[in-house]
């Protein structure tokens, strides 16, 4: 295989593995890189220097950075369905084959439309600071217009079109110290805590440990640091209650040192796993982010933080340029010439605003001939997709103005330092206050509100030796609070205390008038200006400002650019910029894919299918299934060649006119045993139980405290301390967790014991005139006849040999025997009452056919006919009411808004037309609508099809119901139509009961 | 009377065998259906000494008063589910009989004791090596804290696993090895059997 | 996520837990004898404090114990914890479940 040449590559150096070549690929070019690389460094070694284009004015923009805070190079990872929009290229470890593509470009990098026009900005005329709101607010019905060029133009990458094929795994582990960053600190802290015996996870989210150190020839313990590293992880990796996860980016901080951790798979980018830790210590460890400088058209390709220009050289052996120059107010910049010239490349020069230039970092540079401009600040960039010199001009002495000639240096890369930001977003996650610090220019971590400590950079501790130090202290002290001895911490590593000068704070350069825009978030392209207006125009808190401007609003969350901005704001308001305060910082540190958060919680794992034990038969029948609750129902059982519809008619038929059998296991079951089960249901359910017989059974009704319907069911007394409950199949949990309430809470000396028995029993309803004579085929200890076992009663005896207890209850109006057996034995019994019921027409019937049965009747399902705001009273229920006894829910129904005239009644419709079936749902006029909107009396509950009745029937809530009985109500329809019905009795079939008492 | 069906009878149709079992693509998690078993639920006051001396005379071992503790009698392993409330798993041989001089040892009081059995059943989780796999495996499905330290064997934990309640019984066997019982309601039963499954595919390569 | 010590099990995740609202609102004992203004007092009126608050949680996917929290609204601080019965410190006690 060839590879193409990497022009910009070291001959030698860098922590990549030259003998692995990965071929990728990167807007539609084939490129060439080593495992060890970046994205981002295999572009810089291929000599692609133009990675994408601004937000709004569509400039040419290049790699600033080297990590989490690149806002520039921003790419789509992957095809097809395996692609993620939004990785940094920075961040993104290069495998073979990756493809990748700039998102911010259309129609491409090199051309770009807008661009060509000028930028957005020429297309749409006037885009300053606060542009949606001024430019698009009115009128309003245009901003569909504008958002579709707005977005065209912009581009923020493509979400995938087909369903995520990737494997995502979500893991909640328990640990005594999470370290979150494996830089110089973090390594000392974990090493430190591990010691201790602690149980410790590392994570840092570059795929090697070392940080800081990576790039770096600093010396610790009087060795090359990265043998240092080296050790450090192998020491960790012995470690039996050490988790070491490199690829791994601490996410999110939140209550009760609960932390998301998102690691990346080797060897294939897209394939992520969640970690949910929970640490009763947190060391922050995340290092610091360099700040860039803000001068006239800081924004060119070539323009690039010092931090990231030392990587690149050291790391990845990369020529990020083929002649430097330096721009910076500190000390640490001047590691980046040092870095380049000792790779043999020139640099041209230092600009320095501080007048005095002395440490030992600018020392050497000067040694090496490098010319050092104190006193002065870049004042333009020349070059538009690369830069090709920097224009230098001399700080006035009071710092605000540019004095004198311009010189300018000849250099196709500029490196930029403006000082340090500590890391502190997680540590501002966890509910903390970050304050600024005056003598180090930089917010630090304030008081700690959760179980957590910053430590080296990310506690504003910029000095090799006092970051190890800080690290090793931090993990010790942390291991200590979890509980383990301090003193197994073992020596902290040592490293020489390195003298730096201070920095000069400079937020905004100087420039003379005209000399171009000063970009402050590359990624929204605000500006200075930008921030200048807000406050002209009297924005003057941070979060708003952030709002009007668009500071940070990029999925870098303002990594770079935040702080500047905030400095830039202080000064025009004069408020400081302690006053003035950081936006929040939110979770997620870098962006992650929703797919990480769903995990396997999607598809068949979104919600657990519950199953009855009798499941395989109806799959094997070719039913159909529905819903309810969590629970597969069979829904009906279609015929070849059958509509839902004729399948209903068939089972309704035959469960009215022979017998259908249903699978009733799903039903709620509760056994309710004590002294005081009686007592207790008498203050649950609306009726009396004290003096219902041992094997009768009793319909009862649950309200909750205001007095609405709950649920309802049948509930059987089967010793005198023992009920046997059922409640809805959807309101099983809550009616057990609700009765469960009132016991713990406000009954405790109620001795009742109430235990979830749904799972025990299999339970097989019979229903129909012939059912009687199946179940006398079926077992022979009981006596069905009507008057030894009536309606409303239980019996224990076997059915086809199996024990079983018998229920005589009706929910469809039929003669109906419910069966209930042990739960193994669930499909034994459906097996032998088919088989008993054959020569009878038995007819397996679905929910659908139940649910038209019991409308027929006139039966209600509540959580269908009831909605939380039904009281008994509303369904004509007043019967089950005692008045004899306080039940829940009783003293509500009194209540002024219970007892209005005008209140939604329980009632019938039946379409004018037989045929005709309302849609549930529909709303009830008074008459035809002439004029919109139109008084609504009512809705549409239930509403079916009877086959056995021959027309459509329908439950409904109808304001003052029960006194328009003969009247009509209008539904208009969706498609136009207005059916007329006539309001009637709920129930539409045996109103005498005498089918399920015969 | 006819043979009953364990909950996952159909996954033990589905791969012949008497009992539904599985093991992981690498080799490291293995599963298998513990059908039948004994599963009692028994309620009473901790402060009744007569039913506490009553039901250890039955068991041959008394009732863990201590949270999330296990005993182990003749008759089988009690988990402590609620400072009234317990859970008696026996062998599914003896089953019949545990139930027996338990219906005895509590009649008369306030307690309840319901045979559970057709409701329930375990699905048993065993690491291999280390048992870090395994019990990575359970960590995606829970947030309690597994490790061997914390959740020994002799301990148990009631929680809500891949969005169900379930369980949570560590041990050792015979051979070293980690491993986990899940008690599992009936329905759920094949809702969690897949999702173990299907879960143990991505935890083989160790973490 | 907050992590709950419940008193019987210790400390949990609160995906375990069922929140139950405001603690220590007593059912009246003879609700009939109640106007209308002081039923719905006790069905509707709630505390919405900013700082402590006592509160009810519910170890629904554990023991399924109801028991008492005293925590602080602002920064999700659980300050107690004690059983259903106990004052909690402060001589409340009683029950309360709407």
């Amino acid at each position: 295989m060839s590879y193409p040449s990497q022009g910009r590559r070291l001959p030698e150096g860098g922590l990549i593995d030259r003998g692995s070549p990965l071929l990728f690929h990167f807007n539609g070019r084939t490129c060439s890189g080593y495992a060890g690389d970046t994205l981002a460094s295999a572009l810089l070694a291929n000599g692609v220097t133009l990675v994408g284009r601004s937000f709004k004015y569509h400039r040419p923009r290049g790699i600033v950075g080297s990590g989490a805070e690149e806002p520039n190079a921003i790419v789509q990872v992957g095809e097809g369905a395996l692609t993620v929009p939004n990785m940094r290229a920075t961040q993104t470890e290069l495998h073979k084959d990756l493809v990748a593509a700039s998102v911010n470009a259309w129609p491409g990098v090199s051309f770009d439309l807008a661009a060509a026009a000028g930028g957005l900005a020429k297309i749409l005329p006037l885009m300053p600071a606060g542009f949606y709101y001024k430019t698009f607010m009115w009128p309003q019905s245009f901003w569909r217009h504008y958002e579709r060029i707005i977005r065209k133009a912009a581009g923020l990458g493509r979400a995938p079109g087909a369903p995520d094929p990737q494997r995502r795994d979500k893991i909640n582990i328990h640990c005594d110290v999470l370290v979150a960053g494996g830089g110089p600190a973090g390594l000392a802290a974990a090493l430190a805590a591990g010691r201790c015996g602690a149980r410790v996870i590392l994570a840092d989210e570059q795929f090697i440990f070392g940080g800081s150190l990576l790039p770096g020839d600093a010396a610790i313990d009087r060795r090359p640091a990265r043998d240092w590293v080296g050790r450090a992880v192998d020491e960790l990796r012995a470690m039996k209650r050490v988790r070491l996860l490199p690829r791994t980016t601490v996410c999110g901080y939140f209550d009760h040192n609960f932390l998301s951790l998102l690691e990346r798979m080797p060897g294939q980018p897209l394939a992520e796993r969640l970690w949910r830790v929970r640490a009763r210590r947190v060391v922050l460890a995340a290092g610091a982010i360099e700040r860039p400088l803000v001068f006239p058209n800081n924004d060119r390709p070539g323009v690039m933080l010092a931090s990231a220009v030392s990587q690149y050289v050291r790391r990845y052996a990369v020529r990020p340029g083929t002649c430097g120059a330096l721009f910076t107010n500190n000390d640490s910049g001047y590691t980046a010439v040092l870095d380049l010239l000792d790779n043999g490349i020139s640099v041209a020069g230092v600009v320095d605003p501080r007048t005095t230039v002395h440490g030992p970092l600018p020392g050497r540079v000067r040694e090496r001939g490098v010319k050092i401009h104190t006193g002065c600040v870049v004042t333009n960039v020349a070059g538009r997709r690369r830069v090709r010199g920097v224009q230098v001009m001399t700080l006035s002495q009071a710092g605000n103005t540019v004095t004198g000639k311009a010189a300018t240096l000849q250099c196709d890369l500029l490196a930029v330092s403006g000082g340090w930001s500590p890391a502190v977003h997680l540590h501002a996650q966890s509910g903390a206050r970050p304050v600024f610090d005056e003598s180090r220019a930089c917010f630090v971590p304030g008081e700690s509100v959760q179980a957590e400590q910053s430590a080296g950079a990310a506690n504003g501790v910029f000095d090799l030796a006092a970051c190890l130090a800080e690290g090793h202290a931090a993990g010790a002290a942390a291991a200590a609070a979890a509980g383990f001895s301090a003193a197994g911490g073992g020596e902290a590593p040592s490293a020489e205390p390195a003298e730096q000068a201070p920095l000069m704070p400079l937020w905004l350069a100087p420039a003379p008038p005209g000399h171009g825009k000063r970009f402050v978030d590359y990624q929204n392209d605000t500006d200075a200006a930008d921030l200048q207006l807000a406050v002209r125009e009297n924005y003057r808190a941070m979060e708003h400002v952030k709002r009007y401007t668009a500071l940070g609003f990029g999925t870098d969350q303002g990594k770079l650019g935040n702080i500047n901005g905030m400095a830039i704001v202080a000064a025009e308001t004069g408020a400081g910029i302690a006053a003035t305060g950081t936006t929040t910082f939110r979770p997620p540190y870098t962006p992650l894919a929703f797919g990480a958060l769903a995990g396997r919680e999607r598809g068949q794992f979104f919600d657990p299918l519950r199953k009855t034990a009798i499941h395989q038969w109806h799959v094997d029948h070719g039913a159909e299934f529905e819903n309810v609750g969590q629970w597969k129902r069979p829904w009906f059982y279609p015929r070849p060649g059958e509509r839902m519809v004729d399948a209903v008619n068939r089972e309704c038929l035959a469960a009215r006119g022979a017998v259908g059998i249903l699978d009733a296991g799903t039903l709620g079951k509760i056994d309710v045993r004590g002294p005081d089960a009686a007592e207790f249901l008498n203050r649950i359910y609306t009726n009396a139980w004290d003096k219902l017989k041992i094997g009768a059974c009793r319909y009862g009704l649950m309200l909750g405290e205001d007095g609405m319907v709950m649920d309802d069911g049948v509930t059987a007394r089967i010793a005198e301390d023992r009920f046997h409950m059922t409640t809805t199949t959807g309101g099983a949990a809550h009616v057990l967790a609700w009765m469960e309430r009132w016991l713990q809470t406000e009954w405790p000396h109620l001795r009742v014991f109430l235990t979830s028995v749904t799972e025990r029993w299999a339970t097989v309803s019979l229903a129909g005139p012939r059912s009687r004579a199946v179940m006398e085929t079926l077992c022979g200890g009981i006596d069905f006849a009507a008057a030894a076992f009536p309606l409303m009663a239980f019996r224990d005896g076997t059915v086809a040999g199996i024990a079983a207890r018998v229920f005589r209850i009706s929910f469809s109006g039929e003669l109906c025997y419910e069966v209930n057996v042990a739960a193994g034995h669930g499909r034994a019994l459906w097996d032998a009452c088919m088989e008993a019921g054959a020569v009878h027409g038995i007819t397996p019937y679905g929910t659908e056919t139940m649910h038209v049965l019991r409308a027929e009747k006139g039966y209600i399902i509540v959580g269908q006919d009831t909605d939380g705001s039904v009281t008994p009273m509303d369904l004509g229920m007043e019967w089950i009411l005692s008045k004899k006894k306080d039940f829940l829910g009783k003293r509500s129904l009194s209540r002024p808004d219970c007892v209005r005239k005008d209140r939604k009644q329980l009632v019938g419709l039946r379409t004018m037309d037989p045929q005709e079936v309302l849609p549930e749902g529909a709303q009830l006029t008074d008459s035809r609508i002439v004029s919109r909107p139109a008084p609504m009396v009512g809705h549409v509950t239930s509403s079916y099809y009877s086959a056995c009745l021959k027309h459509s029937i329908a439950l409904a809530l109808v304001k003052g119901g029960r006194a328009r009985m003969g009247g009509t109500v209008y539904a208009p329809l969706v498609d136009g139509r207005t059916v007329a019905a006539e309001v009637c009795s709920p129930v539409f079939y045996d109103p005498e009961g005498a089918k399920q008492n015969g | 009377m006819a043979e009953p069906q364990s909950p996952l009878h159909d996954v033990a149709v589905a791969g012949g065998a008497a009992a539904a079992e599985f093991v992981s693509p690498g080799g490291a998690v293995r599963m298998c259906e513990l059908p039948f078993l004994g599963h009692f639920h028994l309620r009473g006051a901790p402060d009744d000494a007569k039913f506490l001396s009553q039901v250890k005379a039955a068991l041959g071992c008394a009732l863990p008063l201590t949270p999330n503790t296990t005993a182990a009698g003749e008759a089988g392993g009690v988990l402590w589910l609620g400072p009234d409330e317990w859970w008696i798993l026996t062998a599914a041989g003896g089953r019949a009989e545990v139930l027996q001089s338990l219906e005895k040892a509590v009649a008369g009081m306030f307690a309840s004791l319901i045979d559970q059995s057709p409701g329930h059943t375990v699905i048993r989780i065993i690491g291999e090596g280390d048992g870090e796999p395994a019990r990575n495996l359970l960590r995606s499905g829970c947030t309690l804290d597994l490790h061997p330290e914390h959740f020994p064997p002799g301990r148990c934990a009631q929680t809500v696993f891949a969005k169900t309640n379930v369980t949570l019984l560590p041990a050792e066997d015979e051979k070293n090895r980690w491993r986990c019982d899940l008690v599992v309601r009936r329905s759920f039963a094949d809702h969690l059997w897949r999702w173990l499954e299907e879960g143990a595919a991505g935890v083989d390569g160790g973490g | 996520m907050l992590l709950i010590p419940c008193p019987w099990c210790g400390p949990r995740d609160q995906s375990e837990f069922s929140y139950g609202g405001q603690a220590h609102i007593v059912r009246p004992a003879e609700p009939a004898a109640l106007g209308d203004g002081e039923w719905a007092d006790y069905l509707f009126m709630r505390d919405n404090p900013m700082g402590a608050h006592r509160e009810q949680w519910c170890h629904s996917g554990g023991c399924r114990r109801w028991f008492n929290v005293k925590r602080d609204t602002v920064t999700y601080r659980i300050l107690a914890v004690y059983k259903i019965g106990e004052s909690g410190g402060e001589g409340e006690g009683g029950g309360g479940a709407p």
